[in-house]
């Protein structure tokens, strides 16, 4: 009652009833509050006033007895507990007749019992609590209970009980683990009962805060230790068990069974502090030790689940080393080995693919052989070149390279959960796959010719959208753009030319989607060449229509054309090619061909009819790209060839006269008669005279290799089962380059490099005038990124060349600072 | 404690004084003094029979006890509070008797 009490001098204060009277009888008071407790702990309380025993304390407390009562207080229940509790549960113990599940029931009954006695006995000395141990700092009555319950039974003679105790309790939870069923709610109730029993009271902690520390306690001191040691023991005996079986798949199940078996185990029994550590132990046992081993297995680990697309397990292996590290360190070290390794099996495999293909079509050939040996045929097979089973081999090395990148997508999206970090990991593994595979550049051009040319013939425009994409993505993957390019625009460059594409619209897709990627300046040739063959279809046809009609409308042009081809029909179909565009470069040596003269007549008129459209261009023809359709009277059939221009020059110059037939021309003749230049010549007479299928013309001497001095006649005893015959000089497909090819591209992109860099630093200094050497290496490799990745040595060589050039210089004062020279 | 609660139905308890008088009390007023609470609802004695002799406090201080139990419980949330009046000749035996009982 906290009212001011408001002094009135007149009036006399009574002084309380008892305070001043005589001192109390102490030993009485105490005989009667020990007797309630004993009937207390008999469960007899109903008969006892607790008025009567909370005056009796108070009066002790009041006349200053507090120690003395609360020193016999506890005295009393820790004789009580050790000499009657502790004695039961020792003959509990000895008990023959009963097993541990009834010791634990026994125990758990005398706590209970114990903690309702101490709550009705601190109930009474509720004013010894208030006054006495809370001046003192000393533990409240209840506590006292608690401490002495631990003290004079728990621990009592060396946790001769207390061992008892944890002992069945873990075995009970080691029968649990293997299946046996086991009393649960004892298990809990001792768990907590053990948990309840404070360790340490920290008096000088509650000098502080006013409140009694419980910080450490039985469970946590004795019992967690050893629960520890025993789940540790038994996740080890389960993981050597495990791993004895050697399979993987085993493995991964059992240990998902055991975790969720455990946590509902831990989630069951363990106090909330414990259960993380119990948890701990366990992710540590089995997975941060011995998961990696695990996806080591070769016969049925990881590599092999990626193998089978095991989505199930790989989708419970994840999980599994998510509970250990959100990093998946392990996983991600793991899946990038295994990438690489799969690059290097990708490229074995395809390489065994091709061979084992080409080897069926030699078998079936060899068949065909022997078949018509047996007819007493001679049949000649053409085998596959080199290049073109290269070719092969590129195609489909691109075509296993997507389906593993599809096979890792798919394992990302239903086992992986499309986890950023594992996603990354992948990429990066792709990358390197991609980057450190010789000629991947080259490879993925050669493929997107092949699927232009020919594998989406008759496709949906659905499945060409995917393919056109899976292209884009490897294309993604390729650091050195501008290698890819370069090959890109040859291939390109021969399709247009020899009008392979399957469609104009799956080019322009192609365009568009790498557009779309890195933005237009990387196709604006692309582009370029693109228009000048639409243009070139649009003039040709128009020159076509214009000069190929007869009868009264026909031009003096037209007229022309048809009398220099004996009076027949002769079309004329042109491409009219931007110079920086294309990839080919002029070739001079072409402006020395001599035309014959149906050619001749063709290629002026064409001429005349270009210069009309625009005036002042500067057209250089080209005869070593395109070809003639010319048809040719042999004794017997007549055949419709398609050849090179410069095989029809030769055949129209050299043997289209009325003696052709058995006159003999020297390769000297030829040479001067075409002006053709003398490798180009040997290459195409070659493909007239020599390769079997299309032999036009009879060499002599007889023989593989053209020399100066041969000579050549039209051959009469050509027969072929075909009327169109196609003469194959220029390879009808795209192919691989060889080595020496190879170097050349190589040097070409190196040196246009070397421009593209210099360019880059020059626009760069432009626009900064003055730049740390530092900042102008980034700005610089931000700008070729999409190029090319150029190294800072690369780089520091460009500027050097360009200080020498004095399109830079240094500052004088700071060395790594240069300056714009304009 | 739902035996308890079935065993004492009665909302009222009876506080008796060292001279003898009963006072009839709402067990929710009685509860605000910690020692009759306790008194109340462990097992004892008073527990059963609701009725708690105060060998302590003669009528004339239990009285003014019981008045101020009411006068708690009825302004124990309030912020105004009106002046308890305390008999200045009784400050002292009350401010035992609170101690006591624990309000």
């Amino acid at each position: 009652m906290n009212h001011n009490i408001v002094g009135r001098s007149h009036t006399r204060i009574r002084p309380p009833r008892k305070v001043l009277s005589s001192s109390i009888d102490v030993e009485k008071s105490w005989d009667v509050l020990r007797k309630a407790i004993e009937e207390i702990q008999q469960k007899n309380a109903s008969k006892l006033s607790f008025e009567e025993l909370y005056r009796r304390a108070y009066n002790l407390v009041l006349h200053k007895h507090g120690k003395f009562l609360y020193d016999r207080i506890e005295k009393q229940i820790r004789d009580y507990l050790r000499d009657t509790v502790r004695v039961k549960l020792l003959e509990k113990l000895k008990d023959t007749s009963s097993d541990d599940r009834q010791f634990l029931l026994e125990i758990n009954s005398l706590w209970e019992d114990h903690l309702l006695s101490m709550r009705m006995i601190s109930d009474v000395l509720m004013y010894l609590d208030r006054v006495y141990a809370k001046e003192s700092h000393l533990p409240l009555i209840y506590d006292v209970g608690l401490n002495a319950f631990k003290d004079s039974v728990v621990k009592y003679n060396d946790h001769e009980i207390g061992k008892e105790v944890i002992r069945i309790v873990l075995e009970f939870l080691n029968q649990s683990r293997h299946g046996i069923i086991v009393d649960k709610f004892v298990i809990k109730a001792i768990i907590y009962m053990l948990e309840s029993l404070t360790e340490t009271v920290n008096i000088d902690v509650s000098k502080v805060t006013g409140s009694t520390s419980y910080g450490e306690n039985y469970y946590l001191h004795y019992f967690e230790p050893k629960l520890l040691i025993s789940g540790h023991e038994y996740f080890q005996s389960k993981v050597k068990e495990l791993i004895d079986q050697h399979s993987g798949v085993l493995y991964i199940e059992k240990i998902v069974q055991l975790i969720q078996e455990e946590e509902a185990r831990i989630q069951m029994y363990l106090p909330e502090a414990s259960g993380p550590k119990m948890v701990e132990l366990m992710d540590n046992d089995l997975i941060t030790q011995n998961l990696e081993f695990i996806m080591m297995l070769e016969t049925d680990g990881l590599n092999s689940w990626i193998a089978d697309s095991n989505y199930t397990i790989l989708g419970q292996l994840f999980k599994l080393i998510s509970r250990v590290d959100s990093d998946h360190e392990m996983l991600r070290r793991r899946l990038r080995a295994i990438i690489l390794s799969n690059g290097n099996e990708l490229s074995q495999n395809v390489k065994q693919s091709v061979e084992s293909t080409l080897a069926k079509k030699r078998e079936e050939e060899e068949k065909r052989k022997q078949i018509a040996k047996s007819h007493g045929k001679k049949l000649v097979i053409r085998h596959k070149s080199g290049k073109e089973q290269t070719t092969l081999y590129a195609i489909k090395w691109i075509e296993s390279f997507l389906e593993l990148k599809n096979k890792y997508d798919d394992i990302l999206s239903k086992s992986f959960e499309m986890d950023v970090g594992l996603s990354e990991e992948i990429q990066a593994g792709f990358s390197t796959l991609i980057n450190t595979s010789e000629r991947s550049e080259e490879y993925l051009s050669l493929f997107i010719d092949n699927c232009i040319r020919k594998s989406l013939k008759n496709k949906g425009s659905e499945e060409i959208d995917r393919t056109l994409n899976d292209c884009i993505c490897v294309f993604r993957f390729i650091k050195d753009k501008d290698v890819f390019e370069k090959y890109n625009r040859n291939h390109l460059a021969k399709r247009l030319l020899q009008q392979k594409s399957l469609s104009n619209e799956i080019e322009m897709n192609m365009i568009t989607k790498f557009k779309q990627e890195i933005g237009s300046s990387f196709t604006a040739r692309l582009d370029g060449m693109f228009k000048d063959i639409k243009i070139s279809q649009e003039m040709s046809s128009e020159f076509n229509n214009k000069f190929a009609r007869q009868g009264p409308k026909e031009t003096a042009v037209g007229s022309k054309i048809r009398a220099a081809n004996n009076d027949r029909k002769l079309e004329f179909d042109f491409s009219i090619l931007t110079p920086s565009f294309w990839p080919m470069p002029i070739n001079k040596t072409m402006e020395n061909v001599i035309l014959p003269p149906e050619l001749q007549v063709l290629q002026d008129s064409g001429q005349e009819f270009y210069d009309t459209k625009h005036k002042g261009r500067n057209l250089t023809w080209a005869p070593n790209f395109g070809t003639v359709d010319i048809r040719m009277y042999y004794p017997g059939k007549s055949y419709e060839v398609n050849m090179s221009t410069l095989s029809a020059i030769i055949i129209l110059s050299c043997f289209n006269n009325d003696d052709s037939d058995t006159k003999e021309v020297s390769f000297e003749k030829i040479l001067e008669a075409t002006g053709i230049p003398e490798q180009e010549l040997k290459r195409h007479l070659q493909s007239i005279s020599v390769a079997s299928r299309t032999r036009l013309l009879k060499k002599i001497p007889m023989s593989r290799d053209i020399h100066a001095g041969d000579h050549f006649k039209i051959n009469n005893q050509f027969k072929s089962p075909h009327t169109r015959i196609k003469v194959l000089t220029v390879a009808s497909a795209s192919h691989v380059e060889n080595d020496v090819e190879r170097n050349g591209t190589l040097e070409v992109i190196r040196k246009s490099r070397i421009v593209e860099t210099q360019a880059a630093i020059v626009r760069v200094m432009k626009a900064r005038r003055e730049l740390k050497h530092e900042e102008l290496l980034n700005e610089v490799i931000k700008q070729l990124i999409n190029r090319f990745k150029p190294q800072p040595s690369f780089i520091k060589e460009q500027i050097e060349d360009l200080i020498d050039k004095e399109y830079l210089k240094r500052d004088e004062g700071n060395r790594s600072v240069y300056q714009y020279l304009a | 404690m739902s035996d308890s609660d079935l065993e004492e139905p009665s909302p009222y308890v009876t506080l008796i004084s060292s001279d003898g008088y009963t006072f009839q009390i709402t067990r929710e007023a009685a509860m605000v003094s910690g020692t009759l609470k306790g008194m109340l609802n462990t097992s004892f004695q008073e527990s059963s029979t609701s009725t708690i002799k105060l060998h302590e406090l003669d009528s004339q201080l239990l009285e003014k006890v019981v008045e101020y139990l009411y006068y708690n419980l009825k302004y124990k949330d309030n912020v105004n509070i009106p002046e308890f009046d305390i008999p200045t000749e009784m400050a002292l035996e009350l401010l035992v008797a609170a101690d006591f009982l624990d309000v």
